[in-house]
């Protein structure tokens, strides 16, 4: 019989009060872990998706939004920025290069986005099946689109205007699915690419109608990847430019540049995520708190579990000890069956936080596919709570390391 | 075995001074005086539960008093087998799960058969699979004599075994107790204030 069967044993003999010891330490890891993992995934999420962007230039208004609606594709954009500003700003020598988006229109909730084939490129985003969306309304959709909307090549959307379904659109023109991304695990996975050029044209169709019998001069503006006809160039707009520094100078310069044009605003998305986690912190503090907090009451009820039966086995552990037991032996009893509880509680509280986590991301992402996800913090969470365990073990511990059996059994 | 010269033991204000004894290897003894007299603390002293304040005290050659807190506990559990007045067996555990954790605790091999023949000499092999709290008082005193015996002890003490026995169980028992201590051939000692054992017993010390 060695010690660690007689302490799960001994835990075992009273089944009700080791539940309520792991069920309350369990809840208590499990917000803990539940925070940590949820914040890192947003962290790894942000990150992935921000990759290779170093500024985002849009309309006149708040930076944050600029960032949440052009790289998460989350929030609406702040309007629209003139194609003529737009490529005025690429002829600056510190960009290295420049994505336009032109944002506005979606797909049953999914949001189309006009960009060149420079965009799936920068999160290295390959074609499952099909070809790359051409200038002639055809469009690429995300893996997860097309999972969940039951899409194939060739199928046709109508798009609706604005970024919620079922306002009523663009009928008249819809576009054909020409490809399907590979899944990525980045925003493409939700969204509907088109050139820039088809998003003009479900918008500027009236009005244009009389310039196309005229035959105009072909621009090309090479940092941006369009080619558009002078009268283009003067009229349209895009929604916004992604863009990459060509030296670390820029990030002092162009922002600076960029908001001294009167139309533009820049914002940068490691500056932007900051000041949103900031924003998000204190809610992640206060959860963090209560889980710490429930931690250590259940430490308190693992202690009194400890104390209350040992209270009652007293005599048992006098007798262990007249058989022979030494007294760290019985010093260790007590230790090892206090980590028993905190253990199986602090594993009950990382299977539920996971398994919540599992639950919510998959219920945020539209994928089926969970990819395990395990942050190395959670090591400190799991060696942390194994402490606690200690500690509320040793006080009752030490009590019975220090009996002196002999009055003990003689009271018996 | 034994051997008792001017052992004193003082707690507190109180002092209780022992005559000399001698308790030969084999011998079956008796320690018998009315309650506080110091029979149970007597027999703590023997069994190395607590230390005398003064005089010698031996057992099987080995002064107890010298033993550093760790080798007086493995010696104990090596050497002597005691009886409890009341049985105090490990309650998350079964019958011969205690017998066997005893024999571990000893430091010997948890030996399953040894377990088993103890259980059989003492009529409770029926037992072996049931929790502490399934047994009777007196099956779980039957128990708590084999966890004594198990180990095979030189020395065999028994505090008080028959003081809540009717006359037929408390002969049943004190023979019960003569026998084991027989058949593993320890030197047995018994504490009691009854005197229904005195006559059982040649060597006796009267407090």
């Amino acid at each position: 019989m060695n010690l660690i069967l007689l302490s799960i044993k001994n835990v075992l003999a009273k089944p009700l009060s080791a539940l309520l010891s792991i069920l309350l330490f369990g809840f208590g890891v499990s917000i803990i872990v539940l925070i940590l993992l949820v914040s890192s995934f947003l962290k790894s999420e942000i990150a992935k998706n921000a990759q290779g962007i170093d500024l985002v230039v849009g309309a006149k208004g708040s930076p944050l939004q600029i960032i949440l609606a052009n790289i998460f594709h989350i929030d609406f954009p702040t309007g629209n920025i003139a194609l003529r500003d737009a490529d005025n700003l690429t002829k600056n020598r510190l960009i290295a290069s420049a994505i336009p988006l032109s944002l506005g229109d979606s797909y049953k909730g999914y949001r189309i986005v006009g960009t060149t084939r420079k965009y799936p490129e920068l999160y290295e985003a390959g074609l499952k099946e099909g070809e790359w969306f051409e200038e002639e309304m055809t469009a690429v959709i995300g893996a997860a689109i097309a999972t969940e909307l039951q899409l194939k090549i060739g199928d046709e959307l109508e798009s609706d205007h604005g970024l919620s379904a079922n306002i009523g659109g663009h009928e008249e023109h819809p576009f054909t699915v020409a490809g399907i991304l590979s899944p990525s695990g980045s925003m493409l996975d939700n969204l509907v690419l088109v050139s820039v050029e088809s998003v003009w044209e479900v918008h500027s169709e009236h009005e244009e109608e009389h310039k196309e019998v005229e035959t105009e001069e072909i621009i090309r503006l090479e940092q941006l990847g369009l080619e558009v006809t002078s009268g283009q160039l003067e009229t349209q707009e895009i929604t916004s430019l992604l863009i990459k520094y060509r030296s670390p100078m820029a990030a002092v310069q162009l922002p600076r540049i960029v908001n001294g044009t009167s139309n533009l605003q820049a914002a940068s998305p490691p500056y932007e995520t900051a000041r949103l986690f900031n924003i998000i912190g204190v809610g992640v503090d206060v959860v963090n708190i209560l889980g710490i907090v429930i931690v250590v009451l259940s430490a308190g009820s693992v202690f009194i579990a400890l104390f209350n039966s040992l209270k009652e086995r007293k005599y048992e552990l006098a007798i262990m000890r007249a058989m022979g037991a030494g007294r760290s032996k019985v010093f260790r009893l007590i230790m090892i069956e206090g980590l028993v509880l905190t253990a199986i509680g602090s594993l009950f509280g990382f299977g539920l936080a996971h398994f919540g986590f599992f639950m919510l991301s998959s219920y945020v992402e539209h994928t089926q596919s969970y990819r395990v996800f395990f942050v190395m913090d959670e090591y400190y969470v799991m060696s942390g709570s194994l402490v606690v365990g200690l500690l509320a073990s040793v006080i009752p511990a030490l009590l019975a390391y220090r009996d002196n059996i002999s009055e003990t059994l003689s009271k018996a | 075995m034994v051997s008792l010269s001017g052992v004193k033991y003082s707690y507190g204000e109180s002092k209780i001074t022992y005559s000399d004894w001698e308790v030969e290897t084999g011998h079956h003894s008796l320690i018998i005086g009315n309650s506080g007299s110091g029979k149970t603390t007597l027999l703590h002293l023997i069994g190395g539960l607590m230390k005398v304040s003064e005089g010698k005290l031996e057992i099987d050659g080995h002064e107890l008093k010298t033993m550093k807190g760790n080798e007086l506990d493995r010696f104990r559990g090596k050497n002597i087998g005691i009886i409890f007045q009341r049985p105090h067996l490990v309650r998350s555990l079964t019958v011969k799960e205690n017998l066997a954790l005893a024999r571990t605790l000893a430091g010997l091999r948890k030996d399953l058969k040894k377990v088993e023949e103890a259980l059989d000499k003492l009529n409770i092999s029926a037992l072996s699979k049931r929790k502490v709290h399934q047994l009777s008082q007196g099956q779980a005193q039957r128990v708590s004599i084999a966890r004594a015996v198990i180990s095979d002890p030189k020395l065999l003490l028994a505090d008080e075994p028959t003081a809540s026995l009717d006359d037929e169980n408390a002969n049943r028992v004190i023979r019960l107790i003569q026998e084991q201590a027989e058949n593993s051939n320890a030197t047995l000692i018994v504490a009691t204030h009854d005197r229904r054992v005195k006559e059982k017993f040649k060597n006796k010390l009267s407090l």
